[in-house]
């Protein structure tokens, strides 16, 4: 092929005098992604991010900090033990340590979580962001199938599924988790996909010859990230409270070490009529720590991508130019053309 | 001084007189961030007198909005008036506050934005939106308040019936007007008008303005008219302020800027409206961009991109870089910030 | 000229034939509440693209000049009416190869400079891809190709400018980038909706500027959409004049812009700011009271003057 036929540019627009090389102090700040300062530089978030970076590594470490295994049985004497050095959580009824099914417990409900917030969010994205995109039949089918999911209520459908299947294993339960909630997050990414479809950078694409799953992945999901990423830690907490819930009321997964089983137990054993608080509270805390460090990280993922919900720094108001003005706004002079 | 100004076409526009209704004087505006100060407005002196239309031009970012808005003390966090004094019939505006400068808004000086569907409550009736206005600022109650908001719709050319129509049942140009109305309901002395015909179309435009005039004749207030639609500016304002990078460059009454410019921006500007009857020509705009405000260029802000900066000049190109050109007389009534005019210092 | 003939005359010549081009969009009557409607609908558009000129699409907001665009770009489907070009009605159904095939001859410049890129991508992303989709270059010579095409438009030095993002350029930058992009699939037409419209006054020129310079030496024949007719005096060879969906006026530039015959055409040309003209001028009549002339369905296209067309009544 011919080379380009040079063309003197007699119109130029030289980048400028910006200098090749950024000041030392700007190269560094480089160096951690804007998100991410974003999230740590929000107060919620930043506790979110501590709290949950804590409850992997205990997860992570959990057979360095405990000094039982969560299944070794400490014999009729070792049952029932209030929280002591030994056994900073005690000891349940049929004598395992606590603290030992509370960190390694953490294992099992962090890995279920974010499996089924993986396999949620995969589903959602790629299916309501297609929707929003093809539009026509497709978009229709989706939005049917979205519907149907919706439709379900989840609880009991979870409870009937788990009552009926034979396995209860950790892949089935992320599974189910993942089935039963991308459907919520499907219309949401699809509402947002559908905003920017018209956008001219899409329209660019699609004259340039894109095809419509590089435009999808390529063009709209990138701009989607925040959204995105919201919908995987809503998920994420909502995994690990219904899978709770689930091995709470006897039907998760039994065998497995995890914060609900061991609650289960408890509740079956009426431990807490016979007052023994401990066998509930270390767990519950657990989760309960765990669940709000992903809300805290949720409100700040909002924050970060809508800007308009920031609390510190620049807050944007509608000021109106009279007292009692509710009818006439003045435009934020930053809103600009 | 009192006179009768002419526009560009040299017919003669309008009476001004010799008040000066609204001094600038020295502004400074900056944007105070956490790590860095913007300079929005640099040490702007501009007046206007009662019954005179102002023009102001400039392009993006120079600072011609944030002028209007200080003006009107509108002004948000972080952007703020650091020094200066704006000068209401003598008044320092700069020192009112809470009761004082809500009365002294709309009723002394309004605004017109550019974009209606900004300024309007878009589920909100128009005539309710008038009267919710009129009531805050004076005791009357409701039905004399839109009969006089209907009075003020036909004053701009709307059926008085309008009132009862929600925004977005009108069409841009209505909106506009109403948005115009609103401004005059208190007949102030000021009208400050930013981009307002922007967003429409051409001849919407000029009804719109052929109205406003017809109404300032009338009602005798002044207006501020920014834009950085100099062409228009050229046909519809007695003076025209031309600004960059947060100064003024240039002033001067409209027939002189569009005949007699002095300064290369204003020559630039007008050298980039390509003429609609006579011959044509290739034009070449200006090269570069704006100046980012944090960091202007040393000396004279427009040097990077002007003609007449030339290291082969030594004594002048050392001034333009270095010193920044004051605003200087150069004819009667026409002043000009550039080192090409007027005698150094 | 019949259907065959224009079809020879359409292989790869790069000319673009439009014939009684028609599109309308199911109007949601309870908004129309002006006399002017909304509905951006198409009505009848016939005009021919050729290379190596500028023919500017002239009209008011509503007018359909942006409709008439995306039908051309094939981003809609018209109602009704052709478009031949490289021997092929671009308005029948494509097959996934013949739409690409289209696409690489046929490009499209947007308004807003701050939308038409993808915030998240680099510039060299946004050049690459329509290089790579339709394999203009060797995968090896596709940076280089790059760099080219940024120097073409002007944009210096290349490898900098490729690095960026949307974000860190200017306006008239980012519109330069966005002809780039069109330029690089070597397009016979490009059209261009209102380009300059949201740029600042002192860049525009440039950018007008550009496009003359393609027009000249890449024979490329652009479709200029526009509200600002000052600016269609400086770039077009002919202009067409828009108008509730249809064409009022078509003919070489200086003929209708300096002697318009339709009384749109002169309304819109004595709304114009000109100081030069200043209040010599008539003031507008309200507009009830104001003759829009011949318009609507009754009317039809006739040549007044040598290729200079107006809509009159029919007879």
């Amino acid at each position: 092929m011919a080379s380009v036929p040079q063309v003197e540019a007699t119109t130029t627009d030289a980048v400028g005098a910006a200098p090749l090389a950024l000041p030392s102090s700007r190269r560094k700040r480089k160096i951690v992604p804007e998100w991410l300062r974003l999230l740590l530089a929000n107060p919620k978030s930043r506790l979110g991010i501590t709290l949950l970076l804590g409850m992997i590594l205990v997860a992570i470490f959990a057979p360095v900090l405990a000094k039982w295994e969560p299944q070794e049985s400490l014999g009729l004497l070792g049952a029932r033990q209030a929280p002591s050095w030994d056994h900073p959580f005690g000891t349940t009824d049929q004598g395992y340590d606590i603290f030992a099914q509370v960190v390694f417990g953490a294992r099992s409900s962090l890995f279920l979580g974010a499996a089924a917030a993986a396999l949620a969010t995969v589903l959602a994205t790629t299916l309501g962001v297609l929707a929003a995109y093809a539009g026509g039949f497709i978009d229709e089918v989706i939005n049917f199938l979205t519907n149907v999911f919706l439709v379900i209520p989840t609880i009991p459908l979870l409870v009937v599924l788990s009552a009926y299947l034979k396995s209860r294993g950790t892949f089935t339960m992320v599974l189910i988790l993942g089935l039963t909630l991308w459907a919520f997050e499907a219309r949401i990414l699809r509402g947002q996909a559908l905003t920017l479809r018209n956008r001219d950078f899409v329209l660019a694409a699609k004259v340039a010859g894109e095809g419509t799953w590089r435009i999808v992945f390529g063009e709209l999901v990138p701009n989607m990230i925040s959204r995105i990423a919201a919908a995987f830690v809503l998920v994420f907490y909502v995994s690990i409270l219904t899978a709770a819930g689930l091995e709470f009321l006897g039907l998760g997964n039994m065998d497995a070490t995890s914060w609900g089983v061991t609650m289960y137990w408890a509740q079956v054993n009426s431990t807490f009529l016979q007052g023994e608080w401990w066998p509930f509270f270390f767990p519950g805390m657990a989760l309960a720590i765990t669940v709000l460090a992903l809300v805290f990280i949720l409100a700040g993922v909002d924050e970060v991508s809508n800007p308009r919900l920031r609390s510190t720094g620049r807050r944007r108001r509608m000021r109106s130019m009279f007292v009692g003005g509710r009818s006439v706004f003045v435009p934020d002079p930053e809103d600009g053309r | 001084m009192t006179g009768v100004v002419e526009n560009a076409a040299g017919t003669s526009r309008s009476r001004v007189s010799g008040t000066a209704l609204v001094e600038l004087q020295q502004l400074v505006v900056d944007y105070v961030m956490q790590d860095r100060v913007v300079r929005a407005i640099d040490h702007v002196d501009l007046t206007i007198h009662t019954g005179e239309i102002v023009g102001l031009a400039g392009e993006s970012g120079c600072g011609k909005s944030t002028t209007g808005n200080a003006i009107l003390q509108i002004l948000r966090p972080p952007a703020q008036v650091t020094s200066g004094r704006v000068l209401f019939r003598g008044e320092d505006l700069t020192k009112l506050r809470g009761e004082e400068l809500r009365k002294f808004r709309w009723r002394n000086v309004s605004m017109v934005f550019q974009s209606a569907m900004n300024a309007l409550n878009p589920v909100m009736r128009v005539g309710d939106q008038f009267a919710d206005m009129m009531q805050a600022h004076e005791k009357i109650d409701k039905k004399q308040a839109l009969s006089q908001a209907g009075e003020l719709l036909q004053m701009v050319g709307i059926d008085a019936g309008r009132l009862r129509a929600y925004p977005h049942e009108l069409s841009g140009g209505m909106r506009q007007r109403v948005i115009i109305a609103m401004a005059l309901a208190l007949r102030p002395e000021l009208v400050i008008m930013d981009e307002p015909t922007t967003a429409l179309d051409v001849v919407v435009q000029r009804e719109i303005l052929q109205q406003v005039e017809a109404l300032k004749n009338d009602l005798g207030f002044a207006v501020l008219f920014i834009t950085h639609d100099l062409s228009l500016l050229l046909e519809f304002a007695d003076r025209v302020a031309i600004m960059y990078a947060g100064e003024i460059v240039e002033s001067a009454p409209a027939a002189s800027i569009f005949a007699n410019h002095r300064h290369p921006y204003t020559n630039g500007l007008i050298k980039s409206f390509p003429p609609l009857t006579g011959q044509m020509e290739r034009l070449t705009g200006i090269p570069g961009s704006p100046p980012d405000l944090a960091a202007p260029p040393p000396g004279c802000r427009f040097h990077p991109r002007c003609v007449h900066c030339r290291p082969d000049e030594p004594e002048l190109y050392r001034r333009q870089t270095t010193k920044k050109p004051e605003l200087k007389q150069v004819a009667p009534d026409h002043l000009v910030a550039c080192h090409l005019f007027g005698e150094p210092a | 000229m019949s259907a065959a003939a224009m079809l020879e005359q359409s292989e790869h010549t790069g000319v673009m034939d439009v014939r009684g081009l028609t599109k309308h969009f199911p109007a949601a009557g309870a908004r129309l509440f002006t006399g002017k409607s909304r509905v951006h609908a198409v009505d009848d558009v016939t005009f021919t693209l050729r290379p190596g000129t500028i023919t500017a699409l002239v009209g008011e907001s509503g007018s359909g000049k942006s409709t008439v665009a995306r039908l051309l770009a094939r981003l809609y489907e018209p109602t009704s009416g052709s478009v031949m070009f490289d021997g092929v009605d671009a308005t029948a159904r494509a097959s996934r190869d013949e739409l690409l095939r289209y696409r690489s001859r046929v490009q499209m410049i947007f308004q807003d400079p701050f939308g038409s890129l993808n915030p998240v991508r680099t510039i060299r992303h946004h050049i690459e891809r329509p290089l790579r989709i339709h394999g203009v270059v060797p995968r090896s010579q596709v940076r280089e190709r790059v760099h080219d095409l940024l120097r073409t438009v002007g944009l210096i030095p290349p490898e900098t400018v490729a690095a960026k993002y949307p974000h860190q350029l200017s306006g008239g930058q980012r519109q330069r980038v966005s002809i780039a992009r069109a330029l690089a699939v070597e397009p016979a037409v490009i059209l261009a909706d209102e380009p300059i419209s949201m740029l600042d006054v002192s860049i525009r020129i440039g950018i007008l500027n550009l496009m003359l310079e393609l027009k000249e030496r890449r024979t490329i024949a652009f479709l200029y959409i526009t509200h600002d007719i000052a600016s269609a005096r400086y770039v077009a060879d002919e202009v067409l004049v828009m108008y509730a969906g249809q064409i009022v006026e078509q003919g070489p530039t200086d003929s209708v812009l300096l002697e318009p015959l339709h009384p749109y055409t002169q309304l819109l040309l004595s709304a114009v700011p000109n100081p030069e003209a200043g209040l010599r001028r008539e003031p507008l009549a309200g507009r009830a009271g104001r003759e829009l002339g011949p318009l609507g369905p009754d009317t039809q296209l006739v040549e007044a003057r040598s290729g200079h067309f107006v809509r009159r009544h029919a007879a």
